[in-house]
């Protein structure tokens, strides 16, 4: 009698740990799942980072004469100021010989002549002119600074007086 | 999981920053700028313009552009403030049917959460374009002075822009955040926000895990752009002064003066004088005129004194009003674009007795720390994979007694690192790798971890073995040091578990040290490297005298051999410079054998010579790469 109990009881003992390390197993599994997924995760976010990081640094390699450019520009700007107080070819040529180093770098002319459909993205309109023709409203009237973009981004927009109709 | 938004989002302009990799970072928007103008605008044609493009036509089009909306959201058209503002906003406003108020557009009425939605929902999508995947969880931040009412317009703004709203948080103390203030404990913090057309003040208490707003002060209408306005007029009524003309009636003149006082402005932050120069600012009938002048900072200082004084009154008030004494405020934030003017931050120690906060982006520093907000929120989970760095370089002793970092201070570990070595003498057959942890750049200066030899290198030329040196560190900060010799295939290596056992005041100690001989230790090193280098051109010089023998003219060799003396005893010289000239002469001499040696050989065709010329130099900047191991014993 004694004999049998003992077997049932070991028996029973044995199932408890199998129970208890079924458990265990169960919880190293969860563990092991989110070790792997945490890990996967870290490993993608790095590539990521790299990638981006890649992007970033052709974007910045790109743009990082901007601020030299952007200031370039008022100088540029003195330039049109004296060509229109008939500065002669002399100044001409300068201002050629600058716009050809400003186009090496990337730097383009906005088109914001008369005529042009006034367009936020590439232009600041500082002043109106009334207009009775319908037609120019909404038209660029005249040009009153020359904007620029640096490749596909505007480096600073141009500044210009657009057309208003007044009945 | 999908990243959390912080939004700043301001009366003149708002900014956005995400968590990427543990840090809050600023995302730029679609057109490039690190913040974007809180403006919408719809243009005659019913397009909707938001953010820069809205500013960009403002002037033309002011009763369809809307700003400063901010001031309204939330509020009851009754409100003092609403009315103050109706007569300074170019667009129209009337009271709603709940008693808030509406915004007129091209005859429509909107609501100011439907406008905010709009600058909310640009931000919205600026991001997701620049990270390439949905955000749709957003901390969004209010001054600390918002009623439940602006509190929940704002929210609501969020929500009609597409974002769960994850929280609503004090500007304040989003800066406290960016600042990592939260982490300090029973601290009172003023944070001092001069913006673009607003100035607030508020006093923050940080208890256990909470950051209270003990009070705030402002003005509603003061900021950088009245202080932009002083300088705009002074320059304008100077030039009046001395030519009589006046440029303010003049649109362009007048745009390009603003643009020249905005830098102006800039320039005298960090330096005492700027020139003003805008030449053919106008024309009159006596021709054309130009503006030229000078603004010092004492000026600019006095020109706009008295908004400054208000400024640091109110701080004082609001300490006041938190029922703290000055002594009591342990840190003071600057918060907004003005504050980089060094008479604000000098107000500000003079007031406080102690230096502000300025080291993080006084634009950004709302928006990186409502980002590090979401951080905190979204971290919960992460935590048990905290990663540690090491505190200190570790490296080996190479040629001169120099310490060659592999692994650089605070890089995160588990890591490994390798670099190549070689021997420093001819048929040197064993090196040692001395293994040391510092930031000196002489070896005698650091702490030794360990040190092992590597023998049954082949004999061979200097510099031709390849010794790699591989470092390891594992998540445990346990230093495993390998080094392998590329042609045997043989290896020593060495384990070092003690790596990590020194205490904090030791590495802060070792870091100091190394701060405080930084200039001496450079020098030395710079002494050796020079030595080294000289050493190498020594080596080089001799062989080739041997190598030319007959072919090249005795009174050529014996320049070159006399040279090579010199050089030798330059290097044992302390003077860089000498060590350098007699470096420069023997080069010039030894390259009289290599045109010898050039002219005996069969006429090879024009561009070979220039070629080998690259050759010859490309090989010794390999050279220089592979540093030569020192082993005292079989060196030399």
């Amino acid at each position: 009698m004694d004999e049998e109990v003992e077997i049932i009881n070991e028996d029973e003992g044995f199932k408890e740990k199998f129970k208890k390390i079924k458990e265990e197993l169960k919880i190293y599994q969860k563990e092991k799942e989110e070790y792997l997924a945490g890990w996967q995760r870290a490993k993608a976010d790095f590539i990521n980072y790299k990638k981006d990081e890649e992007k970033q640094r052709e974007e910045f390699a790109k743009f990082v004469a901007k601020n030299v450019l952007y200031d370039c520009l008022s100088v540029l700007d003195s330039i049109d100021m004296a060509l229109k107080h008939g500065g002669g070819q002399g100044i001409k040529e300068i201002k050629n010989q600058f716009l050809e180093i400003l186009r090496k770098n990337g730097v383009s002319e906005i088109n914001s002549e008369k005529g042009v459909k006034f367009n936020p993205d590439e232009h600041e309109s500082i002043a109106e002119e009334n207009t009775e023709n319908e037609n120019l409203d909404g038209l660029i009237v005249e040009e009153l600074q020359k904007g620029y973009k640096l490749f596909n981004r505007v480096l600073r927009p141009s500044k210009i007086k657009v057309g208003t109709y007044k009945k | 999981m999908s990243k959390i938004l912080g939004i700043d989002l301001g009366t003149t302009n708002s900014a956005m920053a995400i968590v990427e990799g543990g840090m809050p970072k600023i995302l730029e928007s679609s057109e490039g700028g690190r913040t974007t103008p809180s403006m919408v605008a719809f243009s005659k044609s019913g397009e909707r313009l938001i953010g820069v493009l809205a500013k960009r036509q403002a002037v033309t089009n002011p009763r369809n552009t809307i700003f400063s909306v901010k001031r309204l959201i939330g509020r009851k058209f009754s409100d003092v403030e609403v009315q103050k503002d109706k007569a300074l906003l170019p667009y129209e406003i009337k009271e709603s049917t709940n008693g808030g108020v509406d915004v007129k557009i091209n005859e429509k009425w909107y609501r100011p959460e439907e406008i905010s939605a709009m600058i909310l929902g640009k931000l919205k999508a600026d991001t997701e374009a620049r990270l390439g995947e949905k955000v749709e969880e957003a901390i969004i931040t209010v001054p600390a002075y918002f009623d439940d009412s602006q509190r929940q317009a704002t929210k609501a703004a969020g929500e009609i822009a597409g974002f769960k709203v994850k929280r609503i948080l004090n500007e304040p103390t989003a800066a406290a955040l960016a600042y990592g203030l939260n982490k300090k404990k029973n601290e009172q913090i003023v944070v001092y926000d001069f913006g673009g057309g607003t100035f607030d003040v508020s006093v923050l208490e940080i208890g256990d895990d909470t950051i209270e707003v003990r009070s705030t002060d402002g003005d509603t209408h003061l900021g950088g752009d009245d202080i932009d306005q002083r300088i705009i007029n002074y320059i304008a009524s100077e030039f009046k002064k001395e030519s009589g003309i006046d440029v303010t009636k003049d649109v362009l003149a007048l745009q390009r003066l603003k643009e020249a006082a905005e830098k102006a402005k800039h320039e005298l932050s960090s330096s005492l004088e700027t020139e003003i120069n805008i030449p053919f600012i106008t024309s009159t009938e006596a021709g054309p005129a130009h503006l030229q002048m000078k603004l010092s900072r004492a000026k600019l200082e006095d020109l706009v004194r008295d908004f400054l004084d208000k400024s640091f009154e109110i701080t004082k008030r609001a300490v006041d009003a938190a029922k703290f004494k000055i002594s009591d405020i342990d840190e003071v934030i600057l918060v907004g674009g003005q504050t980089r003017m060094p008479a604000i931050v000098e107000g500000i120690k003079k007031v406080f007795g102690k230096d502000p906060n300025l080291s993080i982006n006084p634009d950004e520093v709302v928006a990186l720390g409502a980002a590090a907000q979401g951080g905190i929120l979204q971290g919960d989970v992460k935590d048990i994979l905290l990663l540690d760095v090491t505190p200190l370089s570790l490296g080996i002793e190479t040629l001169g007694g120099v310490m060659t970092k592999i692994i650089e201070k605070n890089t995160t570990v588990p890591v490994s690192r390798s670099q190549i070595f070689s021997t420093a003498g001819d048929n040197q057959t064993s090196v040692e790798v001395h293994v040391l942890q510092g930031e000196r750049e002489m070896a005698q200066d650091n702490k030794t971890l360990g040190k092992f030899f590597l023998d049954g290198i082949p004999p061979a030329p200097r510099g031709m073995p390849q010794v790699e040196v591989a470092f390891d560190i594992d998540a445990n900060g346990i230093l495993s040091v390998k080094a392998v010799e590329k042609k045997t295939n043989k290896e020593q290596s060495i384990r070092i578990e003690a790596s990590s056992t020194l205490s904090k005041e030791d590495i802060e100690k070792m870091k100091k040290d190394a701060e405080l001989h930084a200039e001496e230790d450079r020098k030395k090193r710079e002494l050796i490297d020079a030595r080294n280098h000289a050493d190498a051109l020594v080596y080089t010089a001799e062989k080739s005298v041997a190598d030319a023998g007959d072919k090249v003219e005795q009174s050529i060799k014996d320049d070159v051999k006399a040279k090579i003396e010199n050089l030798k005893k330059a290097k044992d010289s302390d003077k860089i410079a000498d060590i350098e000239t007699a470096q420069k002469e023997l080069s010039q001499a030894l390259s009289k054998i290599g045109e010898a040696l050039y002219k005996q050989q069969p006429a090879p065709t024009e561009s070979s010579e220039p070629q080998a010329e690259t050759k010859e130099s490309k090989k010794d900047e390999t050279k220089d790469n592979i540093k030569d191991t020192e082993h005292k014993d079989i060196n030399e």
